[in-house]
């Protein structure tokens, strides 16, 4: 038998004995040595491959135009908007899981929230890219911004593609506000650390000046809690915003009130996929347990049951309803053209998902990620299903069409990892990935000394 | 680019159908669910109750194009003319703008149409009479099917085909009001055209 | 000594610090701060600032995204009123939602700000830095420090009271 496997029953799921400074070491000796660097320039690498493809797909797209893409009449928003949404969905998983835990006062949150938080900057930011490229001029974006112009001409207010610009950057900017405060006292703490001028100026500059006052500390615990309670209706707001997208239309299919609870739902797969990479990978598989994994799987299924409810309430209304057309779009999403999309999402978001109610499931970190992953793709066919047979099932039947993705739909979407990985990669090499002084708090409430 | 989409539609056995058209401008509807779409005020609504579109403000976000339930916008999805010698262009759209890649079209109601009317007999010193306007489908069809007038006059042509009992609108459930409306047809089983 | 700022006390734990600062102030002494690379919240009640104005600048922050989203919208409508499908011109349920995103926005950066102005941060250097050992603050050194301005600070009797009860005590040079 190998030495007893890292459960701990304690609030943290960490030993009861850690102490400050192993914690210190085990989170910012990556900082320094970095501990598989192998691994991690493959990673970066295979990122650098996906960014490059992204931006030819993008100068391709720039180039000729949105024509580039499979949409056409009648499905006027296509993988564009799919992966928008779809990249958003993934981004709400980490405000909330940082947000929520942080007000209930989860102790085991904080090996998880700087993660979560830098996944979700990076997934906004994927998704944020997309309603840019989506249009048929691109340079002309900053139109839906209100900014004194010649002609007096602002944004029309009553567009949910207004309202869109607006989440997106309310979004970002509670998501860099939430991040940034948050991980203060950890730069601080890499640049008392620090081995060179050049680290100790950047990490000093991050780290504003802080010195760990108490007067400075109960300042910034109001302010966390501050912005975390903000942060949760914002998730809601933004993705009531796209959900509005759909539901403002006349298109049948797209009329469901459940859409923002939907897109919030499911999206924890690839927190919990990223913290199998980011423990390895770090190896701080003693700061991230299999019991840290074991909740997220526990969230997975809660979150994905949630998810299943929603599949069945859309099965349900359109009957309810007795509307005809919506009966009609409700065949053409199970049985039609694409009807590989919506089985795909039931298979892999309901029926996949249930593996993790075993517990050697929820803590191996190899199957959790093979169910992450199977969840990942799953949310991303659900999109698909939501949002393109309904287009394709018009209300005047002379109307009806096929949608095909390009190969340059394709390749922009796969493209838009690199622009996740790259940029994640390297916080990996220079953020400290643990909120390190909420877990040394929690070791010492937990040891009732602090 | 159709601006007038005429759908077909068969009826009856496979071997021998009957053929029925419906032609489908801009229903230029009074609550048009793409104007409310629009983030950059591309497609708004004209004084006289046109549904315009503003080729130079947009921006293509073609939520307009997914909210018609008609879906009688059309998209540049590309370039369609940069190969056309400037004045192959200018003779192709006379007197409509040269639509750019990236940007919603539309049946317009024939404005340029209207708007020389106007000034017209503003020029003339008359009142403006929306029934002196012959739209370019109005003008073409040969079977006079296709009428074209003010709605807010009560003895206006279209007025009068309007308080026909045969006149529909097309998906009236939505509430969308459009002012494109249809007459139906009589004969042996039914179906028809336009007001 | 005149150059003094005060004195910088260590201690291995929390808890002891803990208790020199509740017996500190029990004293009378009033220009104390602690430092350590968590907040003990034992200390809060003792030596923290009022950090509810967070929130009360947060609700004002609040308060301004809504006027502010509001003027913005209904301006627009007003400075330059399109008829867009036939809906009212000044449409609150339309302008709900930005409403809501701006309120949330200037409450976050209010509660930012606030959280800045009031610890005066950011700020590139501090008497502090230069003492030795510091930096164990943000990993896992506890440090009391009286301020020398403290009307019961006295260099020989503050720095023996501290001495019994800390690991070390230094004086914090300017």
């Amino acid at each position: 038998m190998k030495a007893e496997p890292l459960l701990h029953a304690t609030g943290h799921f960490l030993p009861k004995d850690l102490s400050d400074h192993q914690v210190s070491r085990q989170v910012f000796g990556p900082l320094q040595q970095f501990p598989r660097r192998v691994a991690w320039r493959w990673m970066f690498g295979v990122g650098l491959v996906l960014l490059l493809v992204y931006l030819g797909s993008v100068a391709v797209l720039l180039g000729n135009g949105v024509g580039m893409w499979g949409n056409n009449q009648p499905v006027h928003w296509g993988f564009g908007i799919l992966n928008y949404i779809w990249w958003l969905g993934i981004g709400h998983a980490g405000t909330f899981i940082s947000a929520l835990l942080l007000l209930i006062e989860r102790p085991w949150r904080h090996t998880l929230n700087r993660l979560a938080e830098l996944m979700t900057l990076m997934a906004v930011i994927c998704a944020a890219l997309y309603p840019i490229l989506h249009l048929g001029r691109p340079w002309l974006f900053y139109w839906t911004m209100p900014y004194p112009n010649e002609m007096g001409l602002w944004p029309q207010f009553k567009s949910p593609t207004a309202w869109d610009m607006f989440a997106i950057l309310s979004y970002l900017t509670v998501s860099v506000l939430f991040l940034m405060v948050g991980a203060i006292p950890d730069f601080a703490t890499a640049r008392d650390r620090a081995s060179t001028p050049l680290r100790q100026a950047v990490y000093g500059l991050l780290a504003l000046g802080w010195r760990g006052s108490q007067r400075h500390w109960a300042l910034w615990r109001r302010t966390t809690r501050v912005l975390a309670i903000l942060a949760i209706p914002l998730v809601f707001a933004v993705s009531s915003g796209y959900s509005f997208l759909l539901t403002m239309g006349t298109q049948s299919g797209w009329h469901s009130t459940l859409f923002p609870a939907y897109f919030v739902a499911g999206a924890v797969a690839l927190v919990a996929l990223l913290a199998i990479v980011v423990r390895w990978l770090l190896c701080i598989q003693s700061l991230i347990t299999p019991r840290h994994l074991d909740m997220l799987g526990r969230l997975l299924l809660a979150t994905g049951w949630m998810t299943t409810y929603g599949y069945l309430a859309d099965l349900f209304m359109p009957f309810y309803s007795g509307d005809a057309h919506e009966i009609e779009v409700l065949l053409a999403r199970i049985s039609g053209a694409h009807a590989w999309s919506f089985w795909l999402a039931i298979v892999c978001n309901v029926g996949v998902l249930q593996a993790l109610w075993w517990r050697n499931v929820r803590q191996s970190p190899p199957r959790l990620a093979l169910v992450a992953l199977a969840v990942l793709m799953g949310m991303c066919a659900e999109r698909f299903m939501l949002l393109i047979p309904p287009q394709m099932r018009d209300l005047l039947v002379s109307s009806w069409g096929d949608y095909t993705p390009s190969l340059w739909d394709w390749t922009l979407f796969i493209g838009s990892f690199g622009v996740f990985l790259v940029p994640y990669s390297l916080f990996l090499r220079y953020v400290p990935m643990v909120s390190v002084f909420e877990v040394k708090q929690a070791l010492h409430q937990e040891r009732g000394d602090g | 680019m159709h601006w007038l989409r005429i759908d077909h539609y068969y009826q009856g056995p496979l071997e021998a159908p009957r053929s029925r058209f419906q032609s489908l401008p801009c229903m230029h509807c009074e609550q048009a669910p793409c104007e409310t779409g629009c983030p950059v005020n591309a497609t708004v609504h004209s004084r006289d109750g046109l549904n315009q579109m503003v080729y130079n403000r947009c921006i293509g976000t073609r939520t307009c194009a997914s909210y018609c339930p008609y879906k009688v916008r059309r998209f540049n999805w590309l370039d369609w003319s940069a190969d056309a010698a400037p004045s192959i262009q200018a003779q192709r759209n006379p007197e409509v703008t040269v639509r750019s890649r990236g940007v919603m079209e539309k049946c317009t109601y024939c404005i340029q149409r209207i708007s020389n009317a106007r000034t017209d007999d503003k020029q003339h010193g008359d009142d403006f009479d929306p029934s002196a306007v012959v739209t370019a489908c109005q003008q073409t069809c040969p079977s006079q099917a296709i009428q074209f007038g003010d709605i807010n006059a009560p003895a206006s042509a279209v007025s009068l085909a309007r308080r026909d009992p045969r006149h529909y609108r097309l998906l009236e459930a939505l509430g969308t009001r459009p002012r494109t409306s249809y007459l139906a047809r009589i004969e042996e089983e039914g179906a028809g055209d336009e007001g | 000594m005149a150059e003094c700022l005060g004195l910088l006390a260590r201690f291995p734990a929390p808890q002891p610090l803990v208790d020199a600062a509740v017996c500190a102030w029990g004293l009378g002494y009033r220009r104390l701060d602690a430092f350590a690379p968590f907040a003990p919240e034992a200390l809060e009640p003792v030596l923290a600032v009022d950090a509810r104005r967070v929130g009360r600048m947060a609700c004002l922050g609040a308060g301004l995204g809504i006027v502010l989203a509001l003027v913005m919208q209904i301006g627009s409508v007003w400075a330059y009123p399109l008829n867009i499908g036939g809906r009212p011109l000044v449409a609150l349920p339309s302008f709900a939602v930005v409403t809501f995103l701006f309120a949330v926005v200037f409450a976050a950066i209010a509660a930012v700000l606030t959280l800045l102005l009031c610890s005066r941060l950011p700020r590139l250097h501090h008497p502090l830095f230069g003492v030795e050992g510091f930096e164990a603050a943000s990993d896992d050194g506890f440090f009391l420090f009286i301020d020398a301005r403290d009307p019961l600070f006295d260099a020989h009797q503050t720095h023996a009271w501290l001495a019994e009860r800390a690991q070390s005590v230094q004086e914090v040079a300017p």
